[in-house]
């Protein structure tokens, strides 16, 4: 909430959790651009005739009228749908994808914390989702994951070792999700260097390694998903990578080396989304 | 058979008054507050309120009150077949005879079986899930009652003396959570070439079209009727 506190106010955002209250009751989590998170109570809306019930359902883009409370629960009112994703609920592949898009920018947010263009990523990768062909839904994943670190200030390091500082020539390399960034390799560094040995830890052959307990496994980046990563952070602009002509196994490990990075910030495992997803067997 | 459990699972730790309860109130009185406060929208004055009622309470009430809670617990088992809430092996909606045993109607919680058979518009049988398949929440397929669902239609086909079930109806809620768990046991059900139907979606009675969001219109144009 803002330092002036106000009785009522307006407030846009998307349902990102809910969960029954009471008898009839539901309390929602709105992801909104400007509030961050907002937890609001829509009393009697789990009632058949309630005006509220069918807007505040999970992902649904909508507006409404907020009764602010006493806490940090508010009270909703006279609520519009703005955008019902109806595409997403029409498919449990794209439902579950789009679930853990929503979970993944909640998880970057905070009550009270104004992040439009978080705001702005979700809701336009949403659109997305429900339009994109589903062979390319991987690709949308690696999109919004490698836009979202920019989003929150955690763009990866693709153009400089974040051990050495060299600049990464073209080739296969690794990726230090705890370090943000490449990795050289050391025949690259030697090159880099202009020394015959090289830097003893600049380089981990094997990524299980756990000589130091606070180093957190290193991923492999191959050129192609290096060259992919670098170009979705210069292109930020979904209608033209969904245009790329990409191999699967570049996006496969573009994906890993993204995954690895948010669930080391996050400092979580494998999220709720990403649970569900794995049982309804969509690979993505 | 599994007993039932109350789900989600919340951890329980001995009951003892706590730090922030009333000032001047007994021990008992306070465990008692405080045993309220764990129950689903109740909040710490109706907790009070409630306390001071079970007080004033003739002790032969009380004590009839509190058979009835430990006996819930003591007795309540969920049926072999449907997962329902039940006393015996099997429930009763599953040992009558006169029931139709071509369609099995999919609900989310025990108290969905008392709706629709409140209606007595319904004379086949049930399957209770005891939740919904939950994206956001993390809730899996088989963190539910789906795979024994699944079991019981594979044994159903495979006994030749019996009616086998040709209906699957799914009856989990028209919110998203109850979408993808319809989504779910379709992919899952039909090819086993059983029907998988879906309950109708529409405006309720009663209810202005002003007010209907999005989904429940566009629900209503695809399930219209002819008139007479």
């Amino acid at each position: 909430m803002s330092p002036t506190r106000r009785r009522y106010f307006n407030a846009e955002g998307i349902v990102v959790r809910a969960r029954d209250l009471g008898e009839a009751d539901r309390i929602v989590i709105l992801f909104t651009p400007n509030l961050g998170l907002l937890s609001c109570v829509a009393r009697g809306a789990r009632r058949t005739t309630s005006r509220t019930g069918g807007h505040v359902d999970l992902l649904r883009h909508i507006t409404a009228h907020v009764s602010e409370g006493r806490s940090d629960l508010h009270t909703l009112s006279q609520v519009e749908t703005i955008n019902a994703y109806l595409g997403l609920r029409r498919d449990l592949d794209r439902l579950s994808i789009a679930s853990h898009f929503a979970e993944m920018c909640e998880r970057f947010s905070l009550p009270n914390a104004a992040n439009p263009n978080l705001f702005a990523l979700l809701r336009d990768t949403l659109t997305h989702t429900e339009t994109t062909a589903k062979p390319i839904l991987p690709l949308l994943r690696l999109w919004h994951e490698t836009t979202l670190l920019t989003t929150v200030g955690l763009q990866p390091q693709l153009h400089r070792c974040v051990r050495t500082n060299n600049e990464i020539p073209p080739g296969d390399h690794w990726f230090s999700p705890s370090e943000g960034g490449l990795i050289m390799r050391p025949d690259q560094l030697q090159t880099a260097n202009n020394t015959a040995t090289p830097d003893p830890i600049a380089y981990q052959p094997n990524p299980e390694d756990q000589t130091n307990p606070q180093t957190v496994p290193i991923v492999p980046a191959p050129l192609n998903t290096i060259k992919l990563l670098r170009h979705i952070t210069r292109t930020p602009d979904w209608t033209r990578i969904q245009n790329l002509r990409v191999d699967d196994r570049d996006v496969e490990a573009g994906l890993k080396l993204t995954g690895a990075m948010l669930r080391y910030q996050q400092e979580r495992g494998v999220g709720r989304a990403e649970r569900v997803m794995g049982e309804v067997g969509f690979e993505c | 058979m599994a007993a039932f459990r109350p789900d989600p699972p919340r951890p329980v730790s001995p009951v003892a008054p706590r730090t922030d309860a009333p000032r001047g109130v007994a021990a008992p009185v306070a465990r008692v507050i405080e045993a309220f406060r764990r129950l689903p929208g109740i909040g710490p004055k109706s907790a009070q309120r409630l306390a001071y009622h079970l007080v004033r309470m003739p002790e032969a009430e009380a004590a009839e009150l509190s058979e009835a809670i430990t006996g819930v617990k003591q007795r309540i088992k969920l049926c072999e077949t449907c997962a329902d809430i039940t006393e015996a092996i099997t429930c009763h909606i599953c040992t009558d005879p006169n029931r139709d045993r071509s369609t099995i109607c999919v609900v989310e919680e025990p108290l969905d079986v008392t709706a629709f058979e409140r209606t007595r518009a319904y004379t086949g049988l049930y399957h209770v899930l005891h939740g919904a398949i939950s994206p956001t929440s993390g809730i899996a397929a088989s963190d539910l009652k789906i795979k024994e669902l699944l079991q019981r239609l594979q044994d159903d086909s495979a006994d030749t003396s019996d009616q086998t079930v040709t209906e699957v109806i799914v009856a989990t809620n028209t919110n998203l959570d109850g979408e993808a768990t319809a989504m779910y046991l379709q992919r899952a059900i039909t090819p086993a070439g059983i029907k998988v139907t879906r309950l109708a979606r529409g405006l309720p009675s009663g209810t202005d079209i002003e007010y209907a969001d999005d989904a429940t219109l566009a629900h209503s144009l695809e399930s219209r009727a002819e008139i007479g």
